[in-house]
């Protein structure tokens, strides 16, 4: 019941990211087909293309779409355009294959008789050999749309939005109902693509050419084509509405920012909760994007004016994207990210606000109380005999575990690194002895773990600080003074509770940041 | 009308044709003959330039079709192959249509003009213009084939094998058909086929090809009775013409020198040319060879015995006799043996001159060289 009330509760925004997803799958396939049909005609008339051409499509194929997404970020940006982009370049090796083989299949005779009758090369091509190899082109296009409705859910890895935004966050936050709300509409609209395309496979292939079950194919036929024209019509409706309803939207907008924030739940909120502020508070229309992977990806987001402003944490910024090692001094910490981002990068970095989210390694109290383990220290001493299951960045950083080795020396038995939520599942499953966590975590709280103690001061300080590009705050001075406003009432124990709220009760990230302010008084 | 100048065709190291030439008269139907790999094929193929010449030219009305567009040239002339040549994603009428709708042509004429030619290869419209190829028998998509072909009206037309994948009644029939079109429109048809009984049947003239060359271009008649070497006889097989008796003529069978007599000889003295030749029968004609009457040997010995000894041939001989012309096949002429219950027929050419003379017994010789392996016709020529 819990699940139809979540559906209930949030049909609205299911519905337009599923809207979302349809449209970008469309845009995609559509490019997709532009390109890879055109290239697999090509490669027929040039042979020795063929090889290449199919080589490096399948290249793409084989590369994880992961890196892909990972590789187009630095080149695209975030958002839609990189996501479609990548999903066209996954699409395009069935539509090519497909279209090759197509017309490499036709009768060679057919063909010369094409040509022996009078036909132009094109009228060949467009009369008889796109006509006869279009239901195994059709069949490539249809691999390729319900491969792509899957593949569009990684578009909200970099902010693409669609049905992957739920599915995401319903991960970081170990919410089923949310993953389940983004992975049902995108498996039933992968059914629903598949059967279509299987609708119009069957229209383009020449009566002539199929294999009748049906009776009487022509009767069949009237039937494919009004599912097909109904779809196309509510299709069209629903982009038209899209599109009108988003017209309205941008003519009340006036200058338009885009608050950026990585994926986890505590971005998620800061994300939000700038966004109302500035919105309530000036004339500033607001995009978010929200659940923008991990830091390299906002900070490549923002030094390409994706994202106008997100909020960072001093000892990121400090070691991992200038490189420093990792000290334990506030201040230093604090003046040298100031300083360095300016020249660096010209993005200005405001005020720290008042909680510092840093590391710390949690365990939970069974394996607590079995060692005794009070400190980080205790902990190093049993650590060969126990698995971690951090997050990949806490592997890889020099603040985080390869520092801990050195100064507690710290050596555990085996790391399965993994992405930031089912670390806990692992946890509880007993897969792992001990995860790394955010000070702030509310899922610290949900899951009822022990906090060691960071009994070296090792892990240097984390605390949130607003990163803004410099024009914008050269033409909106006023945002430094409100950005401080807020910063200062967020405390450890108001940040943990915020995530606790959304973490373990479930609330959505928005409706918490906006309740907040209005509780705060800030808007 | 057609005319190959000297053409020669190498696929790499591979000379398909060698120094080709070869001149296809308007109106003739031409087929091309030989064992697959001879060419015939790649000749077709050179007049509407689907292969080009690796030297060589090929005039059509005299002028020189490489100087000429190549989609027009095509156009001008219809292409027929084994039924993969119809397109199986159009229906009927949209593959006559093809070419007639991409040359704009005015929408109400094809349509009248699809009706004609599916009319003129025995297809109902209604019932099939708007079948799917393969919802149609092989003989049919071979008819609907041949009307495309026709579908713009063009001078020439090429056919490659159209009929090699049907069963011998269908094809029997459709080359009938072809025969019936040929003697209405007199187009000019060059015919590629593999198939001697139907070059014969259908040819005005067959070429003759073998490794790239032309081995004799003649009418079927001559090439059956004169293959020009030991291949073409071989190729065109022995006693092949027993298959068209038609092409056996009178002139090829006949006595030439039948033993004759002058009108004014004496019976005694016929008698004694008939012993003394061996004959039963005498041709009588006057001094140019004109023939005039017959006169057996059973009448004369008849007549010995109740005429007085001075009498003449001409009084006794008969003259209303049974006779064939020179080009008179030997179908007619058994028909007239038979008839008229004559063991004689001479032949006489129109003008009434002697020529031959056909009678039972050659006939019975003729006829069992096509049992008993020897050679005989055309021999004497």
């Amino acid at each position: 019941m819990g699940f139809i009330n979540y559906l209930i509760d949030s049909r609205a925004q299911i519905f337009s990211l599923l809207l979302e997803h349809v449209q970008l799958t469309a845009i995609a396939v559509g490019m997709a087909v532009l390109v890879g049909v055109p290239l697999g005609i090509l490669i027929c008339y040039i042979k020795k293309a063929s090889k290449p051409v199919l080589g490096v499509a399948n290249v793409i194929q084989a590369v994880p779409s992961m890196a892909l997404l990972g590789f187009a970020i630095p080149i695209l940006g975030i958002g839609t355009i990189p996501a479609v982009v990548v999903v066209v370049l996954y699409s395009l090796l069935p539509i090519i294959k497909n279209t090759f083989a197509g017309i490499q299949g036709i009768n060679p005779e057919m063909v010369e008789a094409a040509q022996g009758i009078g036909m132009s090369r094109f009228q060949v091509l467009h009369k008889v050999q796109i006509p006869q190899a279009l239901p195994v082109i059709m069949a490539g296009v249809r691999i390729s749309a319900v491969t792509a409705v899957g593949l569009m859910t990684m578009a909200a890895f970099i902010g693409g939005g669609g049905l992957g935004f739920l599915v995401f966050s319903g991960i970081r936050t170990v919410d089923n109902y949310q993953i389940t709300a983004g992975a049902l509409p995108a498996c039933l609209l992968a059914l629903l693509v598949d059967f279509l395309f299987s609708v119009i496979e069957k229209l383009v292939t020449p009566i002539s050419l199929q294999d009748t079950g049906h009776k009487n194919p022509r009767k069949a036929r009237k039937t494919q084509k009004a599912i097909l024209g109904v779809t196309a019509v509510i299709l069209a409706g629903l982009f038209l509405w899209n599109g009108v309803s988003s017209a309205i939207s941008n003519s009340r907008a006036g200058e338009t920012i885009t608050v950026g924030g990585k994926d986890f739940t505590e971005q998620v909120i800061l994300c939000h909760m700038v966004s109302d502020l500035i919105e309530e508070n000036t004339d500033l229309t607001v995009k978010r994007s929200p659940q923008l992977g991990g830091a390299q990806v906002c900070m490549s987001a923002i030094e390409k004016g994706e994202i106008d402003l997100f909020v960072d944490y001093t000892g990121t910024c400090y070691a991992d994207t200038l490189g420093y090692t990792p000290i334990s001094d506030v201040e230093e910490v604090y003046q040298t990210v100031v300083k360095d981002f300016d020249e660096k990068y010209d993005l200005k970095v405001l005020n720290q606000m008042a909680f510092n989210n840093t590391y710390t390694l949690a365990v939970k109290p069974e394996t607590a109380e079995e060692y005794n383990l009070k400190t980080l220290s205790d902990l190093s001493k049993v650590s060969k005999n126990l698995v971690i299951s951090p997050t990949l960045e806490f592997t890889k950083r020099i603040d985080c575990l390869p520092g801990l080795k050195e100064t507690y020396n710290m050596n555990f038995k085996k790391v399965i690194a993994m992405d930031s939520s089912p670390r806990y599942i692992a946890l509880m499953n007993n897969e792992s002895d001990a995860v790394d966590a955010f000070s702030t975590d509310g899922l610290l709280k949900k899951f009822g773990l022990v906090v060691l103690e960071d009994d070296k001061n090792f892990f240097p300080p984390y605390y949130a600080v607003p990163v803004i590009r410099s024009d914008l705050l050269a033409a909106h001075p006023e945002l430094e003074e409100l950005l401080t406003q807020l910063g200062d009432t967020l405390t450890e124990d108001v940040m943990i509770d915020l995530n606790y709220q959304v973490d373990e009760e479930g609330k959505d990230p928005q409706t918490v940041a906006k309740d907040y302010l209005v509780a705060q008084g800030l808007i | 009308m057609i005319k190959f100048q000297n053409i020669n065709k190498s696929f790499g190291r591979n000379d398909v044709l060698k120094d080709i030439s070869l001149t296809i008269r308007k109106g003739d139907l031409v087929t091309i003959i030989g064992a697959s790999g001879c060419g015939k094929t790649t000749m077709l193929k050179m007049i509407n330039r689907l292969i080009k010449p690796t030297s060589g030219n090929i005039l059509i009305n005299g002028e020189n079709i490489r100087d000429k567009d190549v989609i027009e040239l095509r156009r001008g002339m219809g292409y027929v192959i084994q039924q993969t040549g119809l397109f199986s994603h159009m229906t009927v009428r949209e593959n006559i249509e093809i070419i007639p709708k991409l040359s704009k042509s005015n929408p109400e004429q094809i349509q009248k003009h699809t009706l004609e030619l599916m009319d003129m290869v025995g297809m109902n419209p209604d019932m099939y213009l708007d079948r799917y190829p393969t919802e149609l028998s092989g003989g049919q998509q071979q008819r609907i084939g041949v009307a495309r072909a026709f579908a713009t009206d063009p001078e020439i037309i090429l056919m490659d094998e159209p009929f090699s994948a049907l069963d011998p009644i269908t094809r029997t029939q459709l080359q009938d058909e072809l025969l019936g079109l040929q003697n209405t429109l007199n187009k000019t048809i060059v015919f590629v086929t593999h198939d001697m009984d139907e070059a014969v049947k259908i040819a005005d003239k067959i070429c003759i090809m073998s490794q790239g060359h032309i081995l004799q271009y003649d009418t079927p008649e001559q090439i059956l009775k004169n293959p020009c070497n030991d291949f073409v006889a071989s190729f065109v097989g022995k006693n092949r013409i027993w298959a068209s008796p038609d092409l056996i003529k009178a002139k090829d069978i006949m006595i030439d020198r039948p033993v004759c007599c002058g009108p004014e000889l004496s019976l005694r003295k016929g008698v004694e040319r008939m012993r003394f030749a061996n004959v039963d029968s005498l041709m009588v004609t006057d001094r140019h060879r004109k023939m005039l009457g017959i006169v057996r040997a059973k009448d004369l010995y008849f007549l010995l015995d109740h005429h007085k000894p001075g009498a003449t041939i001409a009084q006794v001989m008969d003259t209303d006799f049974p006779h064939a012309t020179p080009e008179d096949s030997i179908i007619d002429v058994l028909s007239i043996v038979e008839g008229h219950n004559v063991s004689t027929v001479p032949i006489l050419s129109p003008e009434g001159l002697l020529q031959g003379l056909i009678t039972r017994s050659s006939l019975m010789t003729t006829l069992s060289h096509q049992f008993l392996d020897t050679e005989i016709i055309g021999g004497s020529e």
